[in-house]
């Protein structure tokens, strides 16, 4: 490769990495979050998470579920009830509130609800993945713009390492110095998963933008075409008490399983949903009271299913999930090391100027907040998120409101601290250390300590935790050098 | 689950077969598993079809992805552990490190097994921490010493170069850079041709004789060692700089590998095209940071000051032609691979890293290396014969007056068998302050010795 081409490649894949970067972090770290969406919701209401032995669904708990829709859909609210799976063992009486879902949880077996007020849960990191807060179409654009940054910087990146892509596969020099050390963490992700990189990477592009083209060109409807929202206010829903279990039954006969399924008012008629974990591609099968049966279709009816299925991957095993949240976060280290590198090679680019202009120095202060916010602010904000759903919120707020706000409020603060104070990484890294460290405790003192899924409340401590020593050893590390 | 844990160990597997058939430079992280072989190469391609169709047999779809989520991830984490038990943060860690990569070092098993058991990991990183493991061991007398069997004055003043062919035919150098055939038996010197350029560097190959012309024009030449016919003409190109001076070369099957003491620098000849490439110039271990000692004194110049060991003197290639061996005449000793000078995508900057301090020496006389890697110096500064072999055992093998005096050294006849023979070229000897004026002579000697 000529040095000038050499030049180009590296040109391209810093100036568009770096800004796709913040925006590729979100979404690598939100969607290894969203992988455990139903089990992050139950860290955030432990009250919903039982006492074992998790009681199971029972048709008087399901009829009980059944009126409380009911009542719900009558009174206007556009709702849904979600059955209950041993991965959220209760039912989820939700409505959509144009960000994420929220909703009473119900006991399986009564139907009656539980003690537990509303949190931002694990659809929170959904939403923050699939359009990052933003309003339509404007989350979508950005995704698709940052997606197809990252498939331009995996092949340049790809271009500049071909020579040493299959000799330098597992180099990493750890004692070498601190440029090369990130270089050798940022290529060794890179190499290593970029087939994953570029296949997930692909995949939530090509759903991004196909969510861009039917909003350019929505779905032609029939003059009187209503809405389900207008249909189903149009006139009140009439459901006969035993029309839940009865399609309950008819799905069990029809799938093998109803956990996880929904149902949902479509029309004038309640439907029973296919659980989203059937199949590898999604569909949306349903059952109503006048089809109780459906015919066998095609596994993937169409390529937007198929995507889905690579990208979602909601089919998945517990083990398949892990390793995908693992492979999510093995992104945020690569982006992560090569935000670093950026700002490292910025600094290095000034370093022998003798005298430094105020925006040369402004410009550099900039590209180091926005790094610190995106490595070490959005870690912070989630933890605080965590933190806030345990905690009582401030009275005059609603809970919601309070831990939403306190999320973004801390990640904006993150960037205007890193905005004004050169220190600001090692701070918000300490105050991340104890957010990490100190969650199991919180989660210990907050939750009664028999709980019917220990497993959970374990994992997502550890996780925690493991952050926590991660930003500690961070810290740590000049201590300990200077000692040694 | 069960399979991500099975899946996990195989990943592992075929990531140290990768790392165990990547060339040692390259194997930045340690894998010391048996040399690779063709065993370990079909492994490594049949295992991940073999894993990708046991998990898809075991669990479906899920399988699959498992399959391709391990890779990754094993890969990662095993590259980000395997250079710990490596590199103790210790001084001299790079050292310890780059000693490690010879595939014949017996320390290396050691890694091995700390890779494979965590209480070897903490033995090995005790080890390697201790200030003893991390000190060169002084020289020791050997069991059965050497013996000096035979000296020849000789007729004609000869330059500070010995070789010898791998039938242990020895030849040198004149001092007018005459190339003369030596009888070891009895020390007579026979001109090889009359009509060669005046030759400044030689050594003798399985391919010949290669020896280095600096006038009329420098160049490369392959000289037939029965005829004195020049086989092979290579130019230097632009790979000399002004005051250069090729002081010893080595040659592979398709490259040969030159030191420049002029200018220090290497150079890399490629036989085939001819190509000449200058590396690592000025690069610190190519001089010498210490005064010459002889028999206990620095050597002076004539004005009296105390004379330097100069530049890169020593030039040695091990039996595997894949590491070079090299020093200044004050040591200490380097070793470099030789892929390191021949593969391009290489900068100076990971060159100059993989330009390893072997071992300290004192000031030396003349150096060889025997079909087993074992280094022969001359120590003119304690009159000793001393021996390092790939074990790190340093021995003192014979200690005689006539060594402070050493200048070149070769291997005889008998390199092969049970007794192996050392030829080494002594200068005139000066009278010394209170010596007898009539123990000096105007000759050079060729003393022969017998190895233990």
């Amino acid at each position: 490769m000529s040095p000038s081409l050499r030049s180009i490649l590296r040109l391209f894949h810093r100036w568009i990495g770096f800004p796709a970067g913040v925006f590729l972090f979100i979404l690598c770290f939100t969607g290894s979050l969203a992988c455990f969406s139903p089990e992050i919701q139950d860290w955030m209401q432990p009250s919903t998470t039982l006492h074992a032995p998790l009681p199971s669904m029972t048709s008087s708990g399901l009829t009980e579920a059944g009126r409380r829709l009911k009542e719900q859909l009558n009174a206007g609210h556009f709702t849904f009830l979600r059955l209950p799976s041993p991965r959220d063992p209760v039912f989820r009486l939700w409505h959509y509130d144009g960000h994420i879902f929220l909703g009473p949880a119900l006991a399986p077996d009564t139907g009656l609800p539980l003690p537990s007020r509303d949190v931002p849960g694990g659809t929170f990191f959904v939403t923050l993945h699939s359009h990052l807060y933003l309003p339509t179409p404007w989350g979508q654009v950005v995704i698709v713009v940052a997606g197809t940054a990252l498939l331009a910087t995996l092949l340049t990146g790809l271009w500049l390492q071909l020579r040493r892509f299959l000799p330098d596969l597992l180099l990493f020099r750890p004692h070498a110095a601190r440029q090369r050390r990130w270089l050798d963490l940022h290529l060794l992700g890179g190499t290593l998963s970029l087939p994953i990189l570029f296949v997930i990477g692909l995949s939530g592009t090509v759903l991004q933008a196909q969510k861009l083209f039917q909003l350019a060109s929505p779905p032609h409807h029939p003059p009187g075409h209503a809405s389900r929202h207008q249909a189903q206010s149009a006139a009140p829903l009439s459901i006969p008490a035993d029309t839940l279990p009865t399609l309950a039954r008819a799905g069990q006969q029809q799938w093998g399983t109803v956990a996880e399924g929904f149902f949902m008012q479509t029309g004038h008629d309640l439907s029973l949903y296919a659980p989203d974990n059937l199949h590898f591609c999604l569909q949306r099968q349903a059952l109503t009271a006048t089809h109780t049966t459906i015919p066998a279709r095609s596994l993937c009816p169409t390529l937007h299913s198929v995507v889905l299925g690579l990208h979602n991957l909601r089919w998945a095993g517990l083990a398949t999930r892990w390793f995908y949240c693992f492979s999510g976060l093995l992104g945020c280290i690569i982006i992560g090391s090569g935000m670093i590198l950026f700002l490292q090679s910025e600094q290095n680019s000034i370093i022998h100027l003798s005298t430094i202009s105020l925006a040369q120095r402004s410009l550099q202060q900039g590209y180091s907040a926005l790094t610190t916010a995106t490595i070490v602010g959005l870690p912070l904000a989630t933890l605080a998120l965590f933190w806030s759903t345990r905690l009582p919120a401030p009275s005059d707020l609603p809970s919601l409101l309070w831990e939403e706000s306190l999320f973004f409020g801390l990640w904006g603060l993150s960037l205007l601290h890193a905005c004004v104070s050169r220190c600001a990484a090692t701070w918000q890294l300490a105050l991340l250390a104890i957010l990490g460290v100190g969650t199991t405790g919180l989660d210990l003192l907050t939750r009664p300590f028999h709980t019917g899924r220990p497993l959970l409340f374990s994992a997502v401590d550890a996780l925690a935790t493991g952050i926590g020593i991660a930003c500690l050893s961070v810290l740590l590390r000049p201590i300990y050098k200077r000692s040694t | 689950m069960i399979l991500s844990l099975i899946l996990m160990s195989l990943w592992t597997i075929i990531w140290l077969l990768y790392l165990n058939q990547l060339p040692a430079h390259r194997r930045r992280n340690p894998c010391h598993l048996p040399p690779a072989n063709a065993l370990q190469k079909y492994l490594r391609l049949l295992l991940p079809p073999c894993g990708l169709t046991a998990a898809y047999l075991l669990n479906g779809l899920d399988g699959l992805f498992l399959w391709a989520f391990t890779a990754p991830l094993t890969g990662f984490l095993l590259a980000l552990i395997l250079p710990y038990p490596q590199h103790p943060n210790r001084p001299h860690r790079r050292e310890l490190a780059k000693r490690s990569q010879s595939p014949q070092i017996p320390a290396m098993q050691i890694r091995l097994s700390s890779l494979l058991t965590s209480a070897f990991i903490v033995s090995a990183a005790f080890l390697g921490l201790s200030p003893a493991a991390r000190a060169d061991r002084p020289w020791q007398d050997a069991h059965v010493q050497a013996q000096i069997t035979a000296e020849h004055e000789l007729s004609l003043p000869l330059a500070a170069s010995l070789s010898s062919l791998p039938d242990g035919s020895p030849f040198a150098l004149g001092v007018t850079g005459k190339l003369y055939r030596l009888d070891p038996v009895d020390g007579h010197l026979t001109i090889l041709m009359d009509e060669l350029p005046p030759i400044t560097a030689l050594t003798a190959t399985a391919q010949g004789l290669w020896a280095v012309t600096q006038a009329p024009k420098p160049a490369l030449l392959n000289i037939a060692p029965d005829t004195g016919v020049i086989l092979n003409h290579i130019g230097f190109g632009s790979a000399l700089a002004v005051g250069s001076h090729i002081s010893a070369l080595q040659v592979t099957d398709n490259k040969a590998f030159l030191v420049d003491d002029g200018a220090p620098a290497f150079v890399v000849i490629d036989l085939q095209s001819g190509h000449a490439e200058r590396l690592l110039e000025g690069a610190p271990s190519l001089s010498s940071h210490a005064p010459l000692i002889r028999h206990g004194q620095p050597v002076t110049t004539a004005q009296g000051q105390s004379r330097t060991g100069g530049n890169v003197h020593f030039l040695l290639l091990d039996h595997s032609k894949n590491w070079l061996f090299y020093q200044t005449p004050t040591g200490p000793l380097y070793r470099i691979g030789t892929t390191i000078l021949t593969d391009s995508s290489l900068g100076p900057a990971e060159r100059i890293e993989a330009m390893t301090n072997w071992r300290r020496t004192p000031s030396l006389g003349g150096m060889a290396i025997t079909r087993d890697d074992t280094l022969y110096m001359v120590d003119i500064d304690h009159g000793d014969l001393l021996a390092f072999g790939a074990d790190r055992l340093p021995w003192r093998l014979l200690h005689d007056d006539r060594l402070y005096d050493a200048q070149a050294i070769s291997l005889l006849k008998g390199r092969t068998g049970a007794q192996e023979k050392l030829a080494i070229l002594t200068e005139p000897t000066a009278p010394t302050n209170g010596a007898n004026p009539a123990s000096a002579t105007n000759h050079q000697h060729l003393l022969e010795i017998t190895l233990p």
